[in-house]
């Protein structure tokens, strides 16, 4: 489905190599879990991921369902099925949630050639949704997460990525900033999208996440690049012993 | 530096304080090749279906004229007007109700110092035609004046008065710029504990000069709000001139413009406190894109001994290409010890992050940067009073944005 080789991205603002040749390879129905200490690029690999400007890409390729991306807008990836749930949101003052949530759907529908759906079988989706992640109508009616907490943000994210119902998830941290029944909220929210078709790669800090959305596979980045994978039991390992064990290993 | 010309009148030259940033040349043609209005041949309206500006107020409650030759059409037995608003034509040279006369360049003579406005005084001293309203009472549905088509084409000098008497509510809605080129002066007396709702809608005429003036008195306990929305002329300058000369009044301008390739809309603001607890604030917000360029000068002038005056002014552009430019110019000029003012002026490019946010969400980079910029502009819609109002203008605003970008 998802197949990285070789992947180099430098950030073009400061000329500084960011990832040094990440390998990995995800299919439909695996959820994968990418640990690592801070700065080893972990954002970085969703954004280039989701098609971020700002990134040269000197060697290496993205392909989905055999298909080059590196190339392709945020747009058309979003098409094909990505969905990026940002680590931090971005507020925007003056648009609807729901105006939003309504355009990307439409977006999408249009660009895969469905048809939309009206109005009101849209607001029937979108409030159902909205009620299994206790947000409110008030969020909905409020700009884009504009004045929202923390989780509230978060939970948006959620939200968004449950109505436009995308093939492969991939969450930055979406655990950061929550207190535990938030946190469980959102899981609840990542495992009800767990699909037999659907991939989900999440980026976390901790292992306390993994309890609550199972992965599959755990990945370890350091430096640039994936240096070690495992199972579930990997991430318990980190979160008992750090990451010392792995790196002294590397060396 | 003023320099008399044919009519007598020290019209303003380029470079002058508040003509810095728009040419004044264009409004000195207009006003003097204003030509009286011939209304037999130019109005033909006999029912509201016959006005002709489209607008997007039509699923509103509202009172809507039309012009006529010798009246305004309304129904009579209106039972929303009749002991409540008085409304008449300002004909030059007919026999006008005592209450006009009164109104009449008074409240603009007033405010002439310490900035001499030879083009307000040129429109009063010569206009054929303009439109008096009088609210008695409060009327709860806005009054909408459409100015259709009866000043298509040609330059035009319209002197409107407007008087809304103690305790009495007015929201005027004046909708339309058919005319090549205008000279307007709407001069305003909103009476004690009075409130006064104006909003302006100039859209889409792409041969329009419009030179408006608002001269406002609001006396004690009264309140003002103007809210304004330009885009698709040439050439717009859009002033208020205001006065609180009691105590606890309120003035409250807005404005939103969209600006898209060889235009200019200027606002130029100045509110004077002289009576204690004033309010004010100017909030103006302009989209630009395609070399446009939009200007801004306010200044909150607060008298001696004007305490506890509250003052906000801001304006904001959004540029969408490095050629269009916002030229600014915002002051204070405070001569009173205990009061509260600020100002702030912003400037700059659509934001990349949310840029970026949307378009992986799938938005296509167009309607993002249409939402953005629509985004930014709806803010200021808040500043209006009715929301119903504010629905409808939504949706006129979707549809300009979305010309202009």
């Amino acid at each position: 489905m998802l197949i990285i080789e070789n992947l180099h991205a430098i950030l073009e603002e400061e000329s500084k190599p960011i990832l040094k040749g990440v390998n990995l390879r995800v299919g439909p129905g695996e959820v994968h879990a990418i640990m690592g200490p801070n700065g080893s690029g972990k954002s970085t690999l969703s954004y280039v991921i989701s098609g971020r400007d700002g990134y040269e890409i000197p060697e290496g390729s993205i392909t989905y369902n055999n298909e080059d991306i590196l190339e392709l807008e945020p747009e058309e990836r979003a098409a094909l099925g990505f969905f990026l749930a940002f680590q931090y949101p971005v507020e925007i003052p003056g648009v609807g949630n729901m105006t939003f949530l309504r355009t990307a759907f439409n977006a999408i529908k249009k660009a895969r050639g469905e048809e939309e759906i009206s109005a009101s079988d849209f607001l029937k989706l979108v409030r159902t949704k909205a009620k299994e992640l206790n947000i409110g109508p008030d969020l909905l009616k409020r700009p884009v997460n504009y004045g929202f907490s923390g989780g509230e943000k978060k939970r948006n994210e959620i939200l968004q990525m449950a109505v436009l119902e995308p093939s492969l998830c991939v969450l930055d941290e979406t655990d950061s900033g929550l207190d535990i029944d938030a946190m469980k909220q959102v899981s609840a929210g990542v495992n009800a999208l767990r699909s037999p078709d659907r991939a989900i790669i999440v980026i976390t800090h901790y292992q306390r996440l993994l309890n609550h959305i199972q992965p599959d596979i755990v990945h370890v980045m350091v430096d640039g690049g994936i240096v070690h994978s495992g199972g579930a039991e990997l991430a318990l390992d980190i979160e008992n012993n750090g990451y010392s064990n792995i790196l002294s290993n590397l060396n | 530096m003023l320099t008399a010309n044919k009519s007598g009148y020290n019209f303003p030259q380029r470079g002058d304080e508040y003509w810095k940033f728009t040419k004044p040349d264009q409004f000195v043609e207009i006003s003097e090749m204003a030509s009286p209005v011939n209304l037999e041949n130019v109005i033909d309206a006999k029912s509201p279906s016959q006005t002709v500006a489209t607008h997007k107020l039509d699923d509103i409650d509202r009172i809507e004229f039309v012009l006529h030759p010798n009246e305004f059409l309304f129904d009579q037995s209106d039972s929303r007007i009749v002991n409540s608003l008085q409304a008449e034509f300002n004909y030059r040279h007919r026999r006008k109700p005592s209450w006009i006369d009164e109104v009449s360049g008074a409240i603009e003579n007033r405010i002439q110092k310490p900035i001499p406005r030879p083009f307000a005084k040129y429109c009063i001293n010569h206009s054929q035609i303009g439109f008096c309203m009088w609210a008695k009472k409060e009327i709860t549905d806005p009054v909408v004046l459409n100015y259709g088509k009866c000043f298509a084409g040609g330059a035009h000098l319209i002197h409107n008065i407007i008087r809304v008497s103690s305790g009495a509510k007015l929201t005027l809605v004046e909708i339309g710029n058919p005319w090549s080129g205008v000279n307007m002066v709407n001069e305003v007396h909103v009476e004690p504990r009075g409130e006064f709702n104006h909003i302006r809608i100039a859209v889409g005429n792409s041969e329009a000069r419009s030179l408006f003036h608002q001269y406002a008195k609001v006396d004690e306990s009264a309140s003002l709000k103007s809210f304004s929305l330009f885009g698709g002329a040439p050439l717009t300058r859009n002033e208020h001139i205001i006065e609180l000369p009691e105590n606890d009044a309120n003035a409250h301008v807005s404005g939103v413009f969209v600006g898209n390739g060889n235009v200019l809309q200027d606002d130029t603001v100045f509110i004077r406190h002289i009576g204690l607890n004033g309010t004010s604030r100017q909030v103006f917000r302009k989209v630009l894109n395609n070399g446009a360029t939009g200007v801004f000068q306010g200044k909150i002038h607060v008298n001696p001994g004007s305490q506890k005056t509250d003052g906000y002014q801001k304006s904001q552009a959004l540029l969408l290409d490095e050629k269009s430019q916002f030229l600014v110019k915002p002051e204070l000029e405070i001569y009173a010890d205990d009061v509260s003012c600020s100002h702030g002026s912003t400037c700059g490019s659509i934001d990349n992050n949310s840029l970026y946010y949307l378009r992986s969400r799938g938005i296509s980079k167009d309607e993002a940067i249409s939402m953005l910029s629509l985004g930014f502009l709806k803010e200021v819609l808040d500043e209006i009073e009715s929301e119903e109002i504010i629905a409808n203008l939504e949706d006129l605003l979707t549809d300009m944005v979305n010309n202009a970008i």
